[in-house]
């Protein structure tokens, strides 16, 4: 019945609003691929040097990949930190709820609050408050994850099915 | 010039200035290039007296041309940095790849890698530039800095258009 129900909803977005659905399926792969990339060395054994020396260069800038604060599989270890696979992961969530479910409007002050719990984790952790812990890194950025994907997709959407802004530019 | 040119110009060469840093990438992670986007386009915004709203094209725009301008200039900063030292992360994680390479036994595939990864360090030892070192991680900036800044260039503009409705 549930099932049922998923699906004659499923199906009436596809013939609604195909534009979005792309959106956000074309959003979802690419995110998907991003993480495959990071989780690479977890996954399987990389045998060539260079691909793996061009990988680890492409997550090192957007990470600072200290070996202790990332999440380690057997005896590879993820190429981003648990915060920030936390922030994928989170935003990958986020997208695979989107394909079945509404996505909610998200406002400005909901965006900004998500980041509190990650910065305040930032904060203690640079005072000494407590120590680094993967799990509360990767659980803040779970949440900002999902908020900026969400956030993200709304203002996609807006663009490509809605009038564009109606600004003096 | 454009002062949509200078804004991403002023901002992409702040965000390289700040990956050069020891310490600051541990703290801002990857939210450096979506940062300098967002204050690309309120510099934007600032400068262009009487705009009420940007387009979320321009700001795509703008986050993208910060990402290719900090791009540019970190990995300029790199190649500076590598001609003077003589060094580079690459050489100091070369015997660390050739430990893991020796010990999982990859194969010839992996063996033939790492003489192309060795020649690179032995140049940069030497002469202090590689060129296929320096494509690797021109391209490589590009790539990264150009997405996260096009991500911070939508975040910016719906932040910043948002402020200015409530305003």
């Amino acid at each position: 019945m549930l099932l049922t129900e998923v699906n004659n909803f499923t199906v009436n977005i596809f013939e609604r609003q195909p534009k979005i659905i792309l959106t956000r399926i074309i959003l979802l792969s690419i995110l998907f691929f991003w993480i495959y990339g990071f989780l690479l060395p977890t996954i399987t054994s990389i045998d060539n040097s260079i691909s793996n020396m061009l990988l680890a260069r492409v997550y090192s800038n957007v990470c600072h990949q200290e070996s202790a604060k990332c999440i380690s599989i057997g005896n590879a270890s993820m190429m981003v930190c648990s915060r920030c696979a936390g922030i994928y992961f989170g935003a990958f969530t986020a997208g695979l709820l989107s394909l079945l479910l509404i996505v909610p409007s998200i406002s400005r002050t909901v965006l900004i609050l998500s980041a509190i719990p990650l910065g305040m984790d930032v904060l203690f952790v640079l005072t000494g408050v407590y120590t680094y812990s993967q799990g509360i890194a990767s659980a803040t950025g779970l949440v900002f994850g999902g908020v900026v994907y969400l956030f993200l997709l709304n203002e996609l959407e807006n663009l490509f099915s809605k009038k564009p802004f109606q600004g003096n530019e | 010039m454009n002062k949509k040119y200078l804004s991403a110009l002023v901002c992409g060469f702040g965000a390289a200035v700040l990956t050069t840093i020891p310490g600051i990438q541990s703290i801002g992670c990857c939210l450096l290039a979506p940062v300098a986007s967002v204050v690309a386009i309120y510099l934007y915004k600032k400068s262009q007296t009487g705009l009420l709203k940007i387009q979320t094209g321009t700001g795509i725009l703008l986050g993208l041309l910060t990402g290719i301008f900090a791009a540019l200039f970190a990995s300029g900063f790199e190649i500076i940095f590598t001609y003077i030292t003589r060094t580079s992360d690459l050489v100091t994680s070369m015997p660390q790849a050739e430990k893991v390479v020796k010990e999982m036994n990859l194969g010839p595939g992996a063996e033939e890698s790492m003489e192309v990864l060795k020649q690179m360090v032995s140049e940069i030892q030497s002469k202090g530039f590689s060129f296929l070192y320096t494509f690797l991680i021109t391209i490589t900036n590009l790539i990264t800095y150009s997405i996260f800044g096009m991500l911070g260039g939508l975040i910016g503009t719906a932040i910043i258009n948002k402020r200015s409705q409530s305003i």
